[in-house]
């Protein structure tokens, strides 16, 4: 009898360690997103030029905190971030190390910033900080390139919160400006011989056949400026995705999209089409070797 | 009492069976990497991928007129298949296509593949059918006179001798660079791995296994 008892005991257990993991890289993945668009916003605000590229405003409380940054920052290079679970709680700990370049009177200068986010995280809900400290602050030999700009922040909040919102965090569709184009866009997605061709709400809908559950984590970012037509850019990324298919069957995809999206006078973005490939996941050095 | 509890027990048994199976997978489905398609075998008949569904396919691009790597890739091949049952071969195809369609006719294909081995499946078709097959696979060739690299002293399955540079130059196109990929397909159709002739065959047999005892 007690046998018996053992033995469904020990099959439920079986039985749920499969999905458990899908839920891990679910959680991880829409948790890790959502916080990075977040942070994204937070430095890309912080950075003072005259790019025609505005930010959400942070909530009042942090003004005094963000008073304490250098004034007039050129550019923010994040150099290493850590995001881990705080035990028992909703909590997340974001730790992020930047190089921060600043000007004044006296010349230019960087800074390296260590800082510790604490955001609280309800499933499949947008992030709230809670609270931020600074943990270290070290003068550091002046950075000139201009690479890490307000642009480069816009960019990267857009495509954290965009794969958040593919992995169904509803709640990222303000940061990526959903309702200026979301029923209007063209989404097309190539798997293999299968085409999807349809809105974002369609594709989305029959996607979920070869990617029904798992989450998606940003691989690369390029942004290209179209030629001939204003505004209008090509933000290309490489995306992994680990999961499940409808049929339970474990599933990896290497995902390149490109987001065709127009700046409109109001700094919003308004996406005019997705196209999606599944190409060769990055899984074996030699696939990619010709004889 | 004991009785339900003892179903109880072996139904619990017979579905975690499948969990446990699905818990041991280590081979995704790369998403993306081949599809149903044409082309044509070695006796002429067109074919459909998709009638070899239910089995698990092993299937690897290359030329007969490739006088290394192809030859090495089926002498590997060979091995593979021989180190299963004959019951897990039934259960297996390996399917060679080839990138030289021109070249490749069916009856040619069929002499070089019978070589190794008399199972193996040999592909060929029209170029738009190979170059499909190669782009659902996301592989890739290329001749080698495109990519300027002297081929006057390679070896092929065919030597010839040139009565002049031009005639050399001419027959540079019957020489290929291509994916050296072993592509490890399930019995639904879908790439489950990517391997290669330095997989060792006992490890490329266990999951061939893996995927025929789906």
């Amino acid at each position: 009898m007690k046998f018996v008892l053992l033995i469904i005991l020990f099959c439920v257990g079986t039985v749920s360690a499969v999905p458990a993991e899908v839920d891990d890289r679910v959680e991880y993945t829409t948790s890790l997103n959502s916080i990075a668009s977040i942070v994204m916003n937070w430095y890309g605000s912080l950075i003072t030029t005259n790019e025609n590229v505005s930010f959400a405003a942070t909530e009042k409380k942090w003004d005094l905190y963000r008073s304490y940054y250098p004034h007039n920052m050129t550019q923010i290079h994040i150099t290493e971030t850590d995001l881990t679970k705080v035990e028992g709680s909703d909590n997340y700990q974001f730790s992020v190390d930047s190089l921060v370049s600043y000007k004044n009177t006296t010349g230019e200068h960087s800074q390296l910033i260590s800082e510790t986010f604490i955001f609280q995280l309800l499933p499949f809900a947008q992030p709230i900080i809670k609270s931020i400290s600074i943990n270290k602050v070290e003068q550091k030999e002046v950075v000139h390139t201009i690479k890490f700009n307000r642009a480069h922040y816009k960019a990267r909040e857009f495509a954290y919160a965009w794969i958040a919102y593919l992995d169904g965090v509803e709640m990222m569709q303000a940061t990526i400006y959903a309702d200026q184009w979301l029923d209007k866009a063209s989404y097309s997605v190539k798997i293999g011989g299968d085409v999807i061709q349809g809105s974002v709400a369609t594709t989305l809908a029959k996607r979920k056949q070869y990617l029904a559950k798992g989450g998606h984590l940003l691989r690369s970012l390029d942004i290209k400026k179209i030629a001939g037509k204003s505004n209008t850019f090509i933000l290309d990324l490489i995306v992994e995705w680990k999961g499940i298919n409808q049929t339970g069957k474990p599933v990896l995809a290497k995902i390149h999209q490109e987001i065709e999206y127009k700046i409109q006078d109001n700094n919003a973005w308004h996406v005019i089409s997705i196209k999606e490939q599944h190409l060769l996941p990055d899984i074996a050095p030699w696939a990619g070797l010709l004889c | 009492m004991l009785n339900k509890l003892a179903t109880l027990a072996f139904i619990s048994l017979f579905s975690c069976s499948s969990f446990i199976v699905t818990a041991e997978q280590t081979l995704p489905v790369l998403s993306g990497v081949g599809g149903d398609f044409s082309a044509m075998d070695t006796n002429g008949e067109a074919v459909e991928f998709n009638h070899y569904a239910g089995k698990v396919v092993v299937l690897a691009f290359g030329y007969t007129n490739c006088a290394d790597i192809c030859p090495f890739t089926l002498g590997y091949l060979k091995r593979l298949y021989g180190g299963l049952s004959a019951n897990e071969q039934q259960k297996t195809r390996i399917i060679f296509v080839t990138i030289d369609p021109e070249y490749d006719t069916p009856g040619h294909l069929k002499s070089f593949i019978g070589h190794f081995n008399k199972d193996f499946v040999g592909l060929s078709g029209s170029q738009e059918q190979i170059d499909y097959i190669v782009s659902l696979y996301q592989a890739e060739y290329n001749r080698l006179s495109v990519l300027n690299i002297p081929t006057q002293n390679i070896r092929r399955v065919n030597p010839k001798l040139f009565a002049d540079d031009e005639q050399a130059k001419e027959d540079n196109a019957s020489l290929y660079s291509h994916t050296v990929t072993l592509y490890l397909i399930d019995k639904q159709g879908l790439t489950r791995s990517l391997e290669y002739t330095g997989t060792p065959v006992e490890q490329f047999i266990k999951k061939i296994q893996q995927l025929i005892n789906e």
